[in-house]
Parts: C-alpha cells; sequence; structure tokens
C-alpha cells in the first residue's frame, strides 16, 4: 500500500510541473519572466492578506479576499501602464507594493493567527504531500482547462512574439492576445503556487524553458518532459530523505543547468 | 487601383509623411526610395491601416485600409523590416513562411514549400530561423510575404543583408512574379542599382514626395540631390547622401 501522503505528493507535483512546462516555454519564448515573477510576488501578498482578513472577518472566504488583493495589484500595474509609465517601471513597483504587503502580513499572520506560522511557510513553501486527495480531482480538472487553453492558443502566442506588427496586420488583436497571455501566465502561476508553494513556484517556471533553450533551441517537449521528470524525482526524494520539495527542485535544475554549460 | 490624396501620417504628435498624392493602377512595380527617416515604411502601414493619418484619404482597390481591415488582409501581403522581428524566436523556417496562411484559417505545405523555392531557401524549411545568416532570414521572410495570393505585395527592404548576386536574382523573381500573376508590387528599397534593368515606378520621397515617375525618367541627379540631401557625381557613379545604390 502506498503511503498517501506520497500519492499526493506525486499528484500535486506532476498537475504542477506539467502546467509549469509548458507556461514556461512560452514565458521563455514571449520573454515575460518579469512578468511571471511579478505575478508570484502579487500571489504571495495575496494569499496573506486574504489569511489575515478571513481570520479577523470569518464571513469572507479567503481566497475571495485574495482575488480582491490581486486585482488591485493588476489596476495598480495597468494604471501606471496607462499612465506612460513603461512596462519595467510599471511591474517593478507593483512587486515594491506586494513585497511590502507581504512583509507587512506575513508578520502579523504568524504573530497573531493560530496556526499563522504554519500558513505563511505554506504560502511560501507549499506542501505538496498536504494537499487533500478530495482537492485532488478539482487541482486536476483546472490543469486540464489551463492546458486546453494554452494548447489552443499557443500559435497564436508564438506567432505574436515572433512578429507583432504582421500578426496586427494579418488578424488585428494583439494587444487583447497579450492580456490573455498576461492572465493566463497569472492563472498559471496562482495554480502552482496552490500545489507547491510560490517559492518552488519561481524554480518551476523559469528553468523548464531555460534547460529546453541549452539543449535544443526550440524544443517545447524537452521542457515540459524534463519539468515533469525532476519534480518527480524531486518528490520521491523529498519524501524518501526529508529535505524540502523546491530546495530539491532547485538543486536537480540548476546542477544540469550548470552541466550543460560545462559540457558546451 | 492605390490611391493616396493629400495624406498626412505620423506617430503621437510627429508628422511623417506630409502631403503624399500619389496614384497607382494596378498592376504596378513600384519602388520606394529616400533617405533614413523619410517615412518610407511609414507610407507602407498608412496602405495596411496600421498607421492612422491625420489628414487625407486612401484607397487600396476601392477600401479604405483604416475602416475595413477584413478586406486589406486578404488582399494584401506585407513583409516588414527585419528588425521588427524577434530573430531569437525558436521557430522553424517552415511556420515563419505559413504564418499569413495558417492566420487565415488554410495550412498547405505545398504553397509553403512554392514560396521557399521562389527565394532559393527550399532546403531549409526545417531548420530553426535563428539559426540562419542574415540573408537567408532575409529570403524566408519575403518568402512569407509571397506565400498567400495577394493582389499587392507591400515589401521593406527585402534586399538587405543579401549579398548583390542575390538581390539581382531575388528583384528579378519579384519582376517575374508581377508580370506574369499580375500582381503589384510596393517595395521600400535603398539599392536602386538593382531597379535600373527593369525601370519600375520609383517614389522618391522624404517626408513629401520629390519626385515620381519612371525610373528612367526621375534617378537622375536633380532629383536624387533633393531626396537625400546631397549627391557626388564622380567617374560616372552617383553617390547620394545617406545610404546609396
Amino acid at each position: 500500500m502506498v503511503d498517501p501522503l506520497l500519492v499526493s505528493g506525486l499528484l500535486s507535483a506532476s498537475l504542477a510541473s506539467i502546467v509549469a512546462g509548458l507556461i514556461g516555454v512560452l514565458i521563455n519564448y514571449t520573454r515575460t519572466q518579469f512578468l511571471a515573477i511579478e505575478s508570484l510576488h502579487m500571489i504571495i501578498a495575496a494569499s496573506l492578506v486574504g489569511g489575515l482578513v478571513a481570520w479577523y472577518y470569518r464571513a469572507l472566504p479567503s481566497e475571495f479576499v485574495s482575488l480582491i488583493t490581486m486585482a488591485l495589484f493588476i489596476l495598480i500595474a495597468v494604471l501606471m501602464l496607462e499612465k506612460g509609465f513603461s512596462q519595467d517601471t510599471s511591474m517593478g513597483f507593483t512587486i515594491a507594493v506586494a513585497s511590502m504587503i507581504a512583509s507587512l502580513f506575513s508578520y502579523y499572520v504568524a504573530l497573531l493567527t493560530p496556526g499563522g506560522v504554519s500558513y505563511v511557510y505554506t504560502v511560501l513553501f507549499g506542501n505538496p504531500f498536504l494537499i487533500p486527495p478530495s482537492s485532488i480531482a478539482s487541482y486536476l480538472l483546472a490543469g486540464v482547462l489551463l492546458v486546453l487553453v494554452l494548447l489552443f492558443l499557443w500559435r497564436i502566442f508564438i506567432y505574436i512574439a515572433f512578429d507583432p506588427e504582421t500578426f496586427e496586420i494579418l488578424r488585428g488583436g494583439v494587444r487583447i492576445y497579450r492580456w490573455i497571455l498576461y492572465m493566463l501566465i497569472a492563472f498559471s502561476a496562482i495554480y502552482i503556487t496552490r500545489l507547491i508553494g510560490a517559492i518552488p513556484a519561481h524554480i518551476a517556471l523559469m528553468m523548464p524553458g531555460i534547460i529546453a533553450s541549452r539543449v535544443e533551441q526550440g524544443s517545447s517537449y524537452i521542457a515540459i518532459i524534463f519539468s515533469f521528470l525532476s519534480s518527480i524525482t524531486s518528490i520521491v526524494i523529498s519524501y524518501q530523505v526529508g529535505i524540502p520539495y523546491g530546495a530539491l527542485l532547485g538543486i536537480i535544475s540548476i546542477s544540469l543547468y550548470l552541466l550543460l554549460l560545462v559540457k558546451r | 487601383m492605390i490611391v493616396m490624396d493629400h495624406v498626412s501620417a505620423g506617430y503621437g504628435d510627429r508628422i511623417v509623411i506630409e502631403d503624399i498624392t500619389i496614384s497607382l493602377k494596378h498592376p504596378f512595380f513600384a519602388v520606394i526610395a529616400g533617405p533614413n527617416g523619410a517615412g518610407k515604411s511609414t507610407m507602407l502601414k498608412v496602405l495596411l491601416g496600421i498607421v492612422k493619418r491625420k489628414s487625407g484619404s486612401v484607397s487600396v482597390f476601392g477600401i479604405d485600409p483604416e475602416l475595413d481591415k477584413k478586406s486589406i488582409r486578404r488582399i494584401v501581403s506585407y513583409m516588414p523590416q527585419s528588425s521588427a522581428i524577434n530573430l531569437d524566436m525558436p521557430i522553424k523556417v517552415k511556420d515563419v513562411v505559413a504564418m499569413p496562411i495558417r492566420i487565415l484559417g488554410e495550412d498547405d505545405e505545398s504553397l509553403v514549400r512554392e514560396a521557399l523555392k521562389i527565394v532559393g531557401a527550399e532546403k531549409y524549411e526545417n531548420e530553426i530561423f535563428s539559426k540562419l545568416s542574415g540573408g537567408l532570414r532575409q529570403r524566408v521572410l519575403l518568402a512569407r510575404a509571397l506565400v498567400k495570393d495577394a493582389k499587392l505585395i507591400l515589401l521593406d527592404e527585402p534586399l538587405s543583408h543579401i549579398d548583390s548576386k542575390g538581390r539581382s536574382e531575388i528583384f528579378s523573381t519579384l519582376y517575374k512574379i508581377h508580370e506574369e500573376r499580375e500582381v503589384s508590387f510596393l517595395i521600400v528599397g535603398h539599392d536602386l542599382s538593382v531597379c535600373a534593368l527593369y525601370d519600375p515606378y520609383l517614389i522618391l520621397l522624404n517626408r513629401r514626395i520629390v519626385a515620381h515617375g519612371w525610373f528612367s525618367e526621375i534617378a537622375k541627379p536633380e532629383y536624387l540631390a533633393e531626396a537625400y540631401g546631397s549627391v557626388l557625381l564622380r567617374e560616372g557613379f552617383i553617390v547620394m547622401g545617406e545610404e546609396h545604390g
């Protein structure tokens, strides 16, 4: 009989890795790494705000508060863009605001709420072994939907990243598709964070695309396979040895990348 | 027929082209030449409807490109300057060339192969675009402009990064397509030497139209000097103020 904790861990890591591998390739191609990082920082802050507010006002679900907080962060970035600030400035400022809120709320969540320290740790570093089996089905459905949407729009995103001007001439709607891509990156970041935590999500989103481009330029399959195998390996070792999953994911990814650099 | 009537256009508050009036009867083979910043690319983009006019009217086969982009998409093909493209993108050559037809909902590998054959790049079909030399990339982008069945093909500096032999071959191919398929070409270019053999319709532009007419009538020192700012006649060669052919 397989330990249910390991089963949860394997399923959570697998789901996160497939979505991360796919969106990570797009992030690499479309040069939206900064946006992906910004999303993760907003998610951290939003989760902590949601946690604290929901503890004080029991009637308010934490997810609802988190979503509103995320929307406010996005609004800050959008307003700055509309006012003519550059993309880097808008995102950088929003990251600073999100980090400030995360610092503030993590302190009070840890200090004032029962299980607060554990909650903060879970937001940051996740705990894939403790995802309840009842939630796995929902995550599976959400993951399938995300993957289907990404695959459906994949070619459009690639063409816009390659030549947005010609795409605008041929079909139009470049701006709208870019916003859809940004939303998908944000949703994927939320999805991955829920499963494996925000800090490991940084690794999951960045490394597969980087490694795939090192091995064979243009191979999305390599990115997804790498993401999946490294996640499974990390979960199994983490379960056996007790080292955090995120750390192992980083060790495996970085080691492989350094090996590829040396080999070339 | 392509008609531009007292057209001014630009970006934000900056006017790039001013009071442009020209009409070209289909099928035409025309070249727009002028110094950097003259508004050559802007003129193409006004015909596509992606740069809004400040004043004047434009008609492309009876269609206003700002009002009916969908119809323009079907009949006009475009090759941008290579600087507008993400050249590091890991995308295959055949996917680059197929872009216009796939976006329009068609996907025909034979059209892709034929377009690549026209530009002499058929053996690079499965190569990664970013791994090709500058000249080959340019040929692939040209193939992309030719893959679709268009009435008007707008090419923005299609011969850049291509050696002189290649330029002659490609220009000859474009002229042949124009004659055989009755396709109109409007080409932005600097290299006027390749034009001489074909006597295209020449539009000299420097914010305004300096002169327009057949190459043999217009490619003269007095017009070129006005367009480019300076001309040096040396041992039978004309050397123009900026980049020159």
